[in-house]
C-alpha cells in the first residue's frame, strides 16, 4: 500500500502479542469554512505497525502513515486544490503522506488499553513535524481493537497555505478524526 | 366543477411565478449553508464566483471535462472569465467589484383536471441581478418582469406584466461571521426548497412575493447558523397593498451535525394587519445525505391562524434526490397539508416526480410532474423549464 497521510496513534500496549497492525481506517478531515458550514476530506488509506515499548512504557514504537493521495472531498476541484496547491502532494520525498510516530498514550492500562484516554505524539506533514495532543477511545472488537481518536490541527503549523478561492476558504484549524481497527 | 376550477386556478397562481432559485440539494456534494455558492444568506438568486465555478465545473454535466488549468488558479479571489462566468466572461474584468447576472425562465405547463385541462407558455422570471462584495459588505438587487396576472395591487392582480425587484439589501459581515443585513429579502425560514410551490413554501407565505422589508441579523456559532428578523411587514403589502402590511419577525437556528447531516428548527409570528389575522408557524427539518449522490430532506411545519380563518394545520414535505448521472438530478416529493377547522378548508397531498438536468453551465432544465388531491379532486400538472442563469 501507498504511503499515507493524516494520523493516528496506537494500539494496545502490553498485550502478550508484540505488534498491532492498523487497516480498516476511516481518517476524516473536518474542514471548517470561512462562510459557515464545513466539508470532510476523508480517506480509508491508513496504515502501519505499533509495538508496545518495553517495561510499563506508555510509548508505542513505529508508525502510522496516511496517504494523501487518496483524500477526497466529493468534489474533484476541491480535491485537486487540497492535493496539489495546499498539501503539495508532489514538492517531495513525503509530502504525499502524513505519518504520526513517538505515540504515547495517557490514561489507559498499557497492558489493556479499553476504554477513554488520550494521546500525545508527533505529525509530520507537508515537511514539517510537529507535536499533537487529542483524546482516543479504545474498544475490543473481534480479535482486536477498535480505535478511534482525534486531534486538532493548525495548517499554519505545517506551513500551508491560506486555503482561499473565489472568496470562500477554510479556516486554519481543522479537526481530525480518525477510526481503524488493529490487530496482531 | 366549481371547486375543480378552483383548485386548477390556485395550482395556476402558485405556479406562474417565483424568485431565485435554491437547490438544498447540494447537501449531498458537503453543502450545508446557502453562502458558498449564494450571496443571499437565506440562498436562491445570484450565484457567487465560487459558486458559478462549482455550477460549471462540479455540478454541470459537461464541466467535468474541463481541466483544472482552464480554471481560475487556487487562492484567486475573483476571476470572471471562462464559462462558467457572466455572458460566458464576454465582458472581463470590465466591470471591476460589480457582478451581474441574468435569470430566465421560458415555461410551459398543462394543468388537467376532470374534464380538462389548460395550457400555458410563459417567462416565469426575467431578472436582471447585481451584486458587489467588498470588505465585508454586500450589496444586491434584482430587477425585473412579473409575468401577467401575477402582480397585485390593492388587491387587484394585473393582467398585464409588471416591473418587480423581488429582493435588493445590503448587508455587513464581520470576520466572526455576525452578519446584519437590511432590505427586501426572503427571511430565512425552514428549508428554501427550490420549488416555490412546495407546502412548505407556498403554504407558509415563503413563496414567490412573500419578501419583507426587514433586518436581519445572522451569526454562526460552532456548528450553528443562527438567523433572526424583524419586519413592519411583507414588502408587496407595504408597497401596493397596505391593508395587508403588519409587523412580523422569524427566526431560524441550524445546527451542522456532520458535512452532510443538519437539523433545523424555525418559528415565524405575523401580527394582525387591516385585512389578516395574526399568524404563526414553527417547524422543524431534517437532512441527510447518505452518499455522495443523494440527499433526504423532509420538514414538518405547524401552521397556526385563528379558528375562523382556518385554524391549525401541518405541513410535512419530503423531497429525496439522487444524482442518477452526473448533471442528472431525479427527484420525489411526497406533501401533504391537513386542512385545519377553517370554512371551505381540504387536506392536500402532492405527489411530486421531478429531473432536473444540468447539461452546461447556466443551464439547467426542469421537468416535472404534480398530482395534487384536494376537495376529492385530482389535479396533474406537468411543468417544463428552462432556467437559464446567465
Amino acid at each position: 500500500m501507498k504511503p499515507t497521510l493524516i494520523t493516528l496513534l496506537f494500539a494496545g500496549a502490553a498485550v502478550a502479542a508484540p505488534s498491532w497492525n492498523a487497516g480498516r481506517a476511516d481518517v476524516r478531515v473536518i474542514c471548517p469554512m470561512t462562510t459557515g458550514g464545513s466539508f470532510d476530506a476523508s480517506t480509508s488509506a491508513l496504515g502501519g505497525t505499533l509495538t508496545p515499548g518495553a517495561g510499563a512504557s506508555s510509548a508505542l514504537e513505529g508508525s502510522l502513515v496516511v496517504d494523501l493521495r487518496t483524500l477526497d472531498t466529493g468534489i474533484g476541484l476541491r480535491n485537486e486544490h487540497l492535493r496539489e496547491t495546499y498539501l503539495e502532494i508532489d514538492k517531495g520525498p513525503g509530502f504525499d503522506q502524513a505519518m504520526v510516530t513517538d505515540i504515547n498514550l495517557k490514561d489507559l492500562n498499557p497492558a489493556a488499553p479499553q476504554g477513554k484516554g488520550s494521546f500525545t505524539g508527533s505529525l509530520t506533514l507537508h515537511g514539517v513535524t510537529k507535536s499533537i495532543a487529542g483524546g482516543v477511545d479504545v474498544r475490543s472488537s473481534g480479535g482486536g481493537l477498535q480505535v478511534r481518536a482525534s486531534f486538532p490541527l493548525n495548517l499554519s503549523d505545517y506551513g500551508i497555505r491560506e486555503p482561499r478561492y473565489l472568496g470562500i476558504g477554510v479556516r486554519n484549524t481543522v479537526q481530525i478524526e480518525a477510526t481503524f481497527a488493529v490487530t496482531h | 366543477m366549481r371547486t375543480t376550477l378552483l383548485v386548477a386556478a390556485a395550482a395556476l397562481a402558485t405556479l406562474s411565478a417565483s424568485a431565485a432559485w435554491a437547490e438544498p440539494l447540494f447537501l449531498a456534494k458537503q453543502y450545508t449553508r446557502c453562502t458558498p455558492c449564494h450571496y443571499s444568506p437565506t440562498g436562491g438568486g445570484l450565484l457567487t464566483p465560487y459558486g458559478r465555478l462549482v455550477s460549471h465545473r462540479e455540478l454541470s454535466t459537461t464541466g467535468a471535462s474541463t481541466t483544472a488549468k482552464a480554471s481560475p488558479a487556487a487562492g484567486s479571489d475573483d476571476d470572471p472569465h471562462g464559462e462558467q462566468a457572466f455572458l460566458y466572461g464576454a465582458l472581463g474584468d470590465a466591470l471591476g467589484p460589480v457582478h451581474l447576472g441574468v435569470e430566465m425562465r421560458p415555461s410551459a405547463l398543462r394543468i388537467g383536471f376532470p374534464g380538462g385541462h389548460q395550457d400555458m407558455n410563459f417567462w416565469m422570471n426575467v431578472d436582471l441581478i447585481a451584486a458587489v462584495q467588498k470588505g465585508g459588505w454586500t450589496g444586491y438587487a434584482t430587477a425585473g418582469r412579473e409575468p401577467p396576472n401575477s402582480a397585485e395591487r390593492d388587491g387587484r392582480t394585473l393582467t398585464e406584466a409588471a416591473f418587480i425587484s423581488y429582493e435588493h439589501w445590503i448587508s455587513y459581515e464581520t470576520a466572526q461571521g455576525l452578519r446584519i443585513r437590511g432590505g427586501r429579502f426572503l427571511p430565512a425560514y425552514g428549508v428554501r426548497f427550490a420549488d416555490h410551490t412546495t407546502y412548505s413554501r407556498s403554504s407558509l407565505d415563503l413563496d414567490r412575493n412573500d419578501q419583507i422589508y426587514g433586518l436581519e441579523v445572522s451569526g454562526t456559532i460552532g456548528r450553528s447558523l443562527v438567523q433572526a428578523m424583524v419586519s413592519p411587514g411583507k414588502a408587496e403589502a407595504i408597497l401596493h397593498d397596505h391593508g395587508h402590511r403588519g409587523f412580523s419577525t422569524a427566526g431560524r437556528w441550524q445546527l451542522d451535525l456532520t458535512p452532510r447531516a443538519t437539523v433545523v428548527g424555525s418559528a415565524f409570528y405575523r401580527d394582525s394587519t387591516d385585512l389578516d389575522q395574526k399568524s404563526g408557524s414553527a417547524g422543524g427539518a431534517f437532512g441527510f445525505a447518505p452518499g455522495a449522490r443523494v440527499s433526504i430532506w423532509t420538514e414538518v411545519d405547524i401552521d397556526m391562524h385563528p379558528a375562523a380563518v382556518g385554524g391549525t394545520s401541518w405541513v410535512a414535505v419530503n423531497e429525496t434526490s439522487v444524482e442518477a448521472y452526473r448533471g442528472v438530478w431525479l427527484k420525489i416529493s411526497p406533501q401533504f397539508r391537513t386542512s385545519g377547522s377553517g370554512p371551505g378548508s381540504s387536506d392536500l397531498r402532492r405527489l411530486e416526480f421531478a429531473a432536473n438536468l444540468l447539461p452546461r453551465t447556466h443551464w439547467n432544465v426542469n421537468l416535472a410532474y404534480y398530482r395534487d388531491r384536494a376537495f376529492d379532486a385530482t389535479t396533474t400538472t406537468l411543468l417544463a423549464q428552462l432556467h437559464l442563469y446567465l
